[in-house]
């Protein structure tokens, strides 16, 4: 996968927690603490593992 | 590299870069609506019996239980039932057995928005003209997507003896309810919603609805 989608995946998973984080805010009830959480750590994670294994110097 | 230089970098990787064609864009946005879309549909799919709270007043004073049976001494008798879900294209099965004693009405209802007492009461017993003093077991099904969720996703419940109204309720010290309750069992199930039923659900989504 090129970079370009990689970074794809990475914005994507972002705005569904940003998504998840906005509903909650207007109605916590519909989306739980817990999925938020798991979608908000998977962004990172996968931020973390895009840039682990990418050629670019941090 | 330092701290403060990664999280620039980090930053501008994600969103200073523009990305490099609409597809890629697209792809973003799609997976951020998909992913959404998908969570909230599984968070749907789970049903069955849930916790229901103590029965109370509406002062939170647990109603006394005798012989395994929640003595009941005031019109209104409220607890919670802790969903796992949300409210939308669910219905709740209220299962219990009851003794009326010399109630004339008793109905139950799920609360509906913020008034502490917005509830469309369902009758399950009226009084005959000769009343009956024997337990009976009745299952009682209420559509919930219209109905207020807490943040915690539970849902208020009441019972209410004998059409007390708001207005009716100031005058406590002479409530001369008495009626027993036993057994209360709290199932969701699946339920297709109408559309006002759920224009309402949307509704209380964009006005933060909270129980006051």
């Amino acid at each position: 996968m090129s970079m370009g989608w990689q970074r794809s995946v990475v914005v994507g998973l972002f705005g569904s927690a940003g998504l998840c984080a906005v509903i909650r805010w207007f109605h916590p009830a519909t989306v739980s603490l817990t999925v938020f959480s798991i979608v908000f750590a998977a962004s990172w994670l996968m931020l973390a593992v895009v840039l682990l294994r990418s050629k670019q110097p941090l | 590299m330092t701290g403060h230089g990664w999280h620039r970098c980090t930053l501008s990787w994600l969103f200073l870069n523009p990305m490099s064609n609409l597809r890629q864009a697209t792809a973003a946005v799609s997976l951020a609506l998909g992913l959404t879309i998908l969570i909230w549909g599984i968070s749907l799919v789970p049903n069955g019996v849930r916790r229901v709270t103590s029965v109370t007043n509406i002062h939170g004073i647990v109603y006394e239980k005798i012989n395994q049976e929640i003595m009941v001494t005031q019109s209104l008798a409220h607890f919670d039932v802790q969903l796992l879900e949300p409210v939308i294209a669910k219905q709740l099965k209220l299962s219990f057995s009851f003794r009326p004693e010399k109630s004339q009405t008793l109905a139950v209802g799920v609360r509906e928005n913020d008034f502490w007492l917005s509830y469309q009461p369902v009758v399950f017993y009226e009084a005959p003209s000769t009343p009956l003093q024997t337990s009976r077991s009745t299952t009682i099904t209420i559509p919930l997507t219209d109905k207020l969720q807490d943040a915690d996703r539970s849902i208020d419940v009441m019972f209410i003896a004998n059409n007390q109204t708001e207005a009716s309720l100031s005058d406590e010290a002479h409530d001369t309810t008495l009626w027993y309750l036993g057994d209360v069992r709290a199932e969701v199930v699946y339920d297709w919603p109408t559309g006002a039923a759920t224009l309402d659900y949307l509704r209380s989504i964009l006005r933060r609805e909270r129980p006051l």
